[in-house]
């Protein structure tokens, strides 16, 4: 039949266009399988870079975020201007709630950390790789997974525990000491692989030990705290720099008092970078590079923190109390509560605002603090919590503190007073007011309308909406 | 432009009749001169193979085939004549023609060259016989306009004359017994016996057959008498094409159930639509375009800011702006001579899973005249805004500022010194905006010799945008060739290819010093001059806003496009009625943008100028082979069927660099590697995907009353997870003819009713999303080194399939009083089930979503369209068409979760929200029922609802509180000819939804109180002696409860628009040798909208094609006056 002629005919030459065997299989080109990727040890560390890179807070907004939310709380300082004005002003006043974007941002990305930190767990078993590359990853996923799992317990009390990849995507929130020793657990085995030093960024032995320090100081587990401090102090690794602005100054990055830091770079994109003094300075403020730039939003210190500094206190060579403006004219900052906090310098690298600053997270001040803060829990004031401030005091040309003058009730005070001059801008004031039992009182006292439940942030609402194993925070 | 009206029709094909006869009459004098004829009848013979009915045509083809005459006569010329009953057996040439042309008005002569001419029938022969009785009269169709050119003949003589331009004709007839036979091109003949009348009305009927336009479906034809589907037809030479920049711009308001809505009125902006509603809510709503069998892939290409491509975004420190270009921005609409809009699942099945958001077949014109005809057509015009947004002038904005500043208790920043130095300051929209010009140039040559016939144009597009230093040039060149090579074999092919040159704001969804011009116009400081004394660009120290000016000179963005559209294409007779097609198409697109944001800007500057480079390729090409069968088994049973294989791969590469830091802005992007080393981005990419399918088709028509269709397609997607590879589309439709009923009143024309069930799917979700795949992840930085990583993409789903939505279609075709009011109701209801969605996950899971296929969305509304001839005299006609519908969206079910908060914007959160119960992205926020008074807690604070009750205003207390999709839109189309003179004016509007303005957002909860504000929102707020304020008093709205989303800021964006007028004239050209048509017009667009909506454009959305509607610093709409010229040469 001359029908089946031409059907035969144009069948053949259109199957001869569709003349792959499977017609409809879908070939990856740009992305990778995970046979491809996760069968070697170079797949494994790029999977671990993704780990550490959620971890250091990849966008400039969770950096910003983890900042606001432990310091405007607490009445560190206020902000004007732009367009986060109203989003920092909820944060002060307490009128933040379960769809607030500083406090939604954080949640995600730390359990993006966690997840990845899972894969390369999940997927050491291969005999395709050293015993080596295996005990340091391992290490290095634990410390992440800590590391991600103290600062979500910190924001938002007990929460859910991931352990593996495969583990069902809904679950329940943990107890509160599954919790604590979840994270316990995962920096205690970290610490026993990891190296005594690696590049900044990189998990090592003190960053594990430092991060512990103070889970058990802020869980109140005091005797932890304290020998945990200890170990960071004896290993020798750590030191205080000698002028208090050195320990921020970009020609001293990576110095040894940074314990745990997580490492900027002035690189545009908003990936890698973040640019703190774009919220701070105001635009008529004289920028020291031509690359700097910075927002409409400004902030603040309040007079009476300028006042709780002895005078001659180095770390005030981090605080601008008056200025002049690009015309010349000078702008009173002190007095009207309008100083600018200037502990992260311009980046004569930025990229207009994205700038290089690494964040400070625990630092060996803060370790020997820590230390003296236990002890004083564990005991009362000792010689030893005294020369541990007076350490601190003294890089700062600040009058050294003694025994006879404290008992434990004014010495936590004191230790409180002096965590804020040193921690100011750091982001830890929350944390130290909650050890103190005094984050929802002091607010309260400055008129705002602070509840109990405030101590922890709210489940960002999408979460609760996805997940119904997960109830909110009580009071929220 | 207007929908297709049956009696314009009439008018044009009166028209029509008039130039084929002209072109015949000059075609025939010029014969006469060229060719001697030839006097010796041939004798030669022809072979009948078998006992056969044949077309005119067929006949000759037989003659030419076995002998060695050729025939010259426009091609359709025979289209109406009844076929040939021929006898096996031989036959004379010169009878067998003398039997073609017994029952038409022509007649043969031989020629030198073995020319057959094709001549009319001589209309007054010489009078042999001395006449008795003189008769005159009328002819006029049915509806009374009278047909010029009409024959009258008195039977068995060669007696006859030609009605004139009125219709009127005299002649001298034999005797009272004499009998007129009155025939008309394309109208049934009529024979009359004189009688004792003189003077006669004749009125004659168009041919049925006529009434059987022929309507473009999937895979083939079908008369429009016989469609049992719900398809909106219309034909480009009914409609006013020659001022509609886009294709789909031709469309919109003009097809009942089509929304279309211009999301940015930016030069070659984009298009969203959506016919019969949305049905998905993470796959795209957009429908399916096939031009000239191609299915092309309309997905955006390149935007502004960044791409359509996932896991790519520019990074130029420019807006993010999610409008894309229009995709169809490369198709000529003057090349356009059908567009069907395929609505039910009964026509859009066929097209499978790309078909549930309904199917556009755009049909290009073809050669089709026997002589080379060339047109011309070209307008010029200058566009202004259209209105601009009432933001404080100078002197207000001090006032203004002065006294908010004085209720915060903070030194008012303006004294009388300052104000004597700013002057009268800065109207920054004046300076942004400009008059911009608009030019259109296309000629077209159309014409055929022998089987072959070619169409080729080209195009001409220069827009300039009424925002300084944006604008679009296009330049498109089409060929259409087509070419019977014998008597079972034709070919032809289709190549569109164009090059589109664009520049472009970046106004869309960014803020501050991201944001484009039209922001800063907006919310710029008036007080600030805009140079400063050394001629640089002011920068505000108050303000983190870009100059708008500088903006404009300081960030150039472009862009050039190519695509070519072609397909090939080969039919072959098999049998009788049994047609073989191959069809090769082939799309191909290649993009670059260049955007280079300069140290003009405060952006630009600090980083040494940012250059941003991307290349985009896509192209798809396709392979399809369909067999078509039509047989009329007797009168009785009419019968077609269709099957076919088809396959479409589509590929897609992507590179873009982008570097910061250069020594100079001269360079702009063409010298990435005078940029810093150090701050430079690479990206690139390329995916595939398949379609394999198989499809069938039947029709039946039983009695010429009940028409049945059914339909399959079984769709292969490697999209698709491994489990679900093909899916299954199925429908049924059955049409009842009720003319062919008696019970059915003489006044209906026209009736019939349609009912169709049947199911299309949707598949446009991106490429792998049923695989686990890992991609590159953020970078990180150890010590001083910065590291890429990898991270999966996410959680796979093997069992991914297609969303399947499942539509019924209940239709009614109307014609009243012969036709002369025709129109159409449907109602539909559309299930879209197994939802493409991606369901949140615990993000603590570390997915956000999993892509699965869950959830339930129905559309439901009623469609109606109508046409009517109001008035229709010789001199005077008018004709209005109107289309409205009504669609109601209601989501149904979302699996495990009951909403889903949507729509963020920087600043302002979430806008909207994807709920059980309601449409798909309502907004979402808070109720305000009124300003707090004096002796309330806050005195000129909004109140915001306490939606709960238990006395906190937070989270809690959101609703749903509007709706994007109107309650109903409609299109009204009303034109008038008097003589020579034609005026058409076209409405269009939609009614009751909503839009939420970001821009009344940044003015009632401004960054920073030094921000310019809407002068609505300012000078009626409220202050202790103003207490009946329309708004709050905003002296500290950073501090209300609530957010920003709220109802004080939702609007009504129901709105009603003269969109089109045109005036036009078409010159008479009986005398003229040059021309044989000529029009010359004047346009008018967007001349009028009446709307309450404060803003540029009620229509606007900056999220583009997305369900989610919101209108931020859009680009306005211009009003545009254009005087445009045709011509027919």
């Amino acid at each position: 039949m001359k029908i089946f002629k031409y059907i035969a005919f144009s069948t053949i030459t259109l199957l001869g266009i569709v003349s792959c065997e499977n017609p409809l299989e879908e070939i990856v080109y740009s992305q990778l399988t995970p046979d491809t990727l996760l069968n070697s040890e170079k797949g494994i560390t790029t999977v671990i870079n993704s780990a550490y890179s959620y971890a250091h807070r990849s966008e400039t907004s969770a950096c910003w975020s983890a900042f606001f939310l432990g310091d405007f709380p607490s009445g560190a300082h206020w902000a004007k201007g732009g367009g986060i004005e109203s989003q920092l002003t909820q944060l002060s006043n307490f009128t933040f709630d379960a769809t607030h974007p500083r406090v939604k941002v954080l949640w995600p990305l730390y359990y993006k950390s966690i997840r990845d930190a899972n894969i390369v767990l999940d997927n050491l078993n291969n005999k395709n790789f050293s015993s080596e590359f295996i005990s340091s990853m391992t290490a290095e996923a634990k410390f992440i997974r800590g590391w991600s799992y103290s600062e979500l317990f910190s924001l938002y009390g007990p929460i859910p525990i991931y352990t593996s990849i495969e583990d069902d995507p809904v679950q329940a929130r943990a107890t509160e000491d599954k919790t604590i020793s979840q994270i316990e657990s995962d920096l205690f085995e970290a610490i026993s692989s990891l190296p005594d030093s690696a590049p900044l960024g990189k998990a090592t032995k003190g960053a594990a030990m430092g991060i512990l320090t103070k889970h058990y100081l802020n869980t109140k587990q005091w005797k932890k705290a304290a020998d945990m401090a200890n170990n960071v102090i004896n290993s020798g690794n750590y030191v205080l720099q000698t002028k208090f602005t050195d320990v921020f100054a970009f020609d001293n990055e990576g110095n040894n008092e940074m314990v745990w830091a997580l490492p900027k770079l002035a690189v545009s994109g908003n990936k890698v970078s973040w640019g703190m003094q774009a919220l701070i300075f105001p635009k008529n403020y004289p920028l020291p590079y031509s690359n700097n730039a910075v927002f409409a939003a400004r902030t603040y210190l309040f007079d009476e923190f300028i006042d709780s500094f002895e005078d001659g206190d180095g770390r005030l060579d981090a605080i601008i109390t008056d200025w002049k403006d690009a015309n010349g004219t000078s702008q009173a900052a002190y007095g009207s509560d309008l100083s600018l906090p200037n502990k992260f310098p311009f980046d004569p690298n930025s990229v207009g605002w994205e700038g290089g600053n690494d964040v400070p997270i625990v630092r060996f001040a803060d370790i020997l603090l820590s230390r003296a803060e236990a002890l004083n829990e564990l005991s009362g004031p000792t010689q030893e919590s005294i020369d541990l401030i007076n350490q601190v005091r003294a890089r700062a040309n600040a009058n050294d503190f003694s025994l006879g003058g404290y008992n434990q009730e004014s010495l936590r005070l004191a230790i409180l007073e002096e965590r804020k001059r040193e921690f100011f801008y750091e982001g830890k004031l929350r944390e130290d007011l909650l050890r103190h039992n005094m984050f929802i009182s002091d607010a309260v006292a400055r008129g705002k309308n602070a509840k109990s439940h405030h101590r922890i942030f709210p489940i960002p609402q999408t979460e609760i909406d996805a997940n119904e194993l997960l109830d909110q925070n009580p009071g929220y | 432009m207007k929908i297709k009206l049956i009696n314009v029709r009439f008018l044009f094909e009166k028209r029509l009749a008039k130039t084929i006869m002209k072109t015949f009459i000059f075609l025939m004098c010029t014969m006469a001169f060229c060719f001697t004829p030839n006097n010796s009848f041939s004798q030669e013979k022809v072979i009948i193979e078998k006992n056969q009915l044949l077309t005119i045509d067929k006949v000759f083809k037989i003659i030419k085939k076995q002998t060695n005459f050729d025939f010259i006569y426009p091609r359709r010329l025979f289209k109406n004549s009844p076929k040939i009953a021929l006898k096996k057996g031989e036959i004379i040439v010169s009878k067998l023609l003398e039997q073609c042309f017994s029952t038409n008005d022509f007649s043969f002569e031989f020629a030198e060259d073995n020319t057959i001419l094709i001549v009319e029938k001589p209309a007054i022969k010489e009078v042999k016989e001395v006449q008795q009785i003189e008769i005159s009269g009328i002819v006029t169709d049915n509806s009374g306009i009278p047909l010029p050119g009409a024959n009258i003949l008195e039977k068995g003589t060669t007696n006859g004359t030609q009605t004139d331009f009125d219709g009127n004709f005299s002649l001298m007839v034999s005797d009272e017994n004499a009998i007129l036979v009155v025939s008309f091109i394309g109208f049934t003949s009529k024979e009359i016996t004189v009688g004792e009348e003189t003077n006669f009305n004749i009125a004659i009927s168009e041919d049925a057959s006529q009434l059987d336009e022929v309507v473009v479906i999937g895979y083939g034809t079908v008369r429009k008498s016989d469609l049992t589907g719900s398809v909106s037809s219309l034909k480009a030479d009914e409609i006013n094409v020659g001022s509609n920049v886009s294709v789909d711009q031709m469309m919109q308001g003009r097809a009942a159930g089509v929304q279309i809505s211009q999301s940015s009125s930016e030069p070659g902006g984009g298009m969203s639509v959506r016919i019969r509603g949305a049905s998905s809510i993470n796959a795209s709503n957009e429908p399916l375009y096939v031009i000239d069998g191609l299915p092309i892939d309309n997905s955006s290409g390149i935007s502004a800011s960044g791409l359509g491509v996932s896991g790519f975004e520019s990074s130029a420190k420019t807006a993010i702006n999610l409008v894309p270009k229009n995709p169809l921005n490369s198709l000529n609409p003057n090349d356009i001579e059908s567009i069907e809009i395929l609505k039910d699942a009964s026509a859009t099945a066929i097209y499978g899973s790309r078909g549930a958001n309904g199917v556009v077949l755009i049909t290009t014109k073809k050669g089709d005249k026997d002589k080379i005809t060339l047109n011309y057509s070209g307008y010029t015009g200058i566009q202004n805004i259209s209105n601009k947004i009432d933001v404080l002038s100078t002197d207000e904005y001090i006032n203004f500022i002065n006294a908010i500043s004085d209720e915060l208790g903070e030194t008012a920043p303006f004294d009388p010194a300052a104000i004597a130095s700013i002057g009268k300051g800065t109207n920054w929209q004046n300076e942004i905006y400009r008059s911009a010009k608009i030019t259109e140039q296309n000629i077209s040559v159309s014409g055929g010799l022998g089987g072959s016939n070619i169409y080729a144009s080209l195009n001409y597009f220069d827009q300039e945008g009424i925002v300084k230093n944006t604008g679009i040039k296009k330049y498109i060149g089409r060929i259409n060739f087509n070419s019977q090579l014998s008597d079972k074999t034709a070919l032809g092919f289709n190549i569109n290819t164009s090059f589109i040159d664009d520049s472009n704001t970046f106004d869309g969804l960014s803020v501050n010093l991201e944001a484009g011009a039209i922001y800063g116009s907006l919310l710029m400081d008036p007080t600030e001059q805009i140079y400063n004394a050394d001629g640089s660009f002011s920068v505000s120290p108050n303000l983190n806003i870009n100059n708008p000016l500088g903006i404009i000179e300081g960030i150039t963005t472009k862009s050039e496009a190519n695509r070519t559209l072609a397909n090939f294409f080969i039919t072959h007779d098999i049998l009788e009625g049994l047609q073989a097609k191959l069809n090769f198409g082939s799309d191909r697109q290649n993009q670059r943008r260049d955007v280079y944001n300069s140290t003009l800007t405060q952006r630009g500057a600090p980083a040494g100028g940012i250059a941003d480079v991307t290349q985009f390729e896509r192209s798809s090409y396709l392979g399809e082979f369909t067999l078509d069968y039509s047989k009329e088994l007797n009168e009785n049973h009419r019968i077609n069927l269709l099957g076919g294989i088809t396959y479409q791969k589509f590929n897609s590469k992507l590179l873009s660099a982008n570097i910061s830091g250069f020594p100079t802005d001269n360079v702009l992007t063409n010298a990435l590697a005078l940029g810093d080393t150090n701050n430079d981005n690479l990206f690139s990419l390329k995916e595939e995907n398949t379609l394999l399918s198989y499809l069938a088709r039947v029709n039946y028509t039983l009695l010429d009353k009940f028409l049945i269709t059914g339909s399959i397609r079984a769709d292969g997607s490697s999209r698709f997870g491994l489990n679900n590879k093909y899916g299954y589309f199925p429908s049924f439709a059955f049409g009842y003819k009720l003319t062919e009923e008696a019970f059915v009143p003489e006044v209906f024309s026209e009736l019939k009713l349609r009912a169709s069930w049947g199911q299309t799917g949707n598949q446009e979700i991106g490429n792998y999303a049923s695989q686990l795949t890992f991609g590159s992840g953020g970078l990180v930085v150890f010590g001083n080194t910065v590291y890429g990583s990898t991270e999966p993409k996410r959680i796979p789903n093997s069992d991914l399939k297609w969303e399947t939505t499942t539509q019924i279609n209940l239709g009614l075709d109307f014609g009243l009083l012969n036709n002369r009011i025709t129109g159409t109701i449907d109602y539909f209801k559309k299930n879209t089930t197994d939802l493409l969605f991606n369901l949140p996950l615990p993000s603590a899971s570390g997915y956000s979503s999993i892509l699965s296929n869950i959830g339930e969305v129905e559309n439901s509304g009623i469609e109606f369209m109508v046409n009517s001839v109001n008035v229709s005299t010789p001199d005077f006609s008018w004709n209005t068409s109107l289309n409205l519908s009504s669609t109601r969206n209601n989501v149904l079910d979302l699996g495990s979760v009951d909403q889903i908060e949507t729509g963020n914007v920087e600043f302002v959160g979430e806008t909207s929200i994807v709920k059980v119960g309601s449409p798909i992205a309502s907004y979402y926020g808070y109720e305000v029922d009124g300003i707090q008074q004096s002796g309330d807690v806050n005195p000129g604070f909004p109140n915001f609802v306490d939606q709960n009750g238990d006395g906190v205003i937070n989270s809690d207390d959101r609703t749903i509180i509007g709706n994007p999709s109107p309650d109903f839109i409609y299109g009204i189309n009303n034109s008038f000819q008097y003589k020579n003179f034609g005026l058409n004016f076209f409405i269009q509007g939609t009614e009751g939804g909503d839009l939420l303005n970001i821009n009344l957002i940044e003015s009632l909860y401004p960054a920073n109180l030094r921000r310019n504000r809407l002068s609505d929102m300012a000078l009626d707020r409220w202050t202790p002696s103003n207490t009946d304020a329309k708004w709050p008093s905003q002296s500290d709205s950073s501090s209300y409860p609530g957010g920003k989303v709220n109802t004080m800021v939702l609007q009504d964006a129901s709105f009603l628009r003269l969109k089109n007028v045109t005036i036009n004239y078409q010159v008479p050209v009986e005398n003229s040798s040059i021309f044989s048509a000529l029009s010359v017009y004047v346009t008018g667009q967007n001349l009028l909208t009446f709307t309450n909506y404060i803003g540029f454009d009620p229509e606007a959305n900056s999220f583009g094609r997305s369900n989610i509607k919101i209108d931020y610093s859009s680009y306005p709409l211009a009003s545009t006056i254009l005087l445009g010229l045709t011509a027919k040469f």
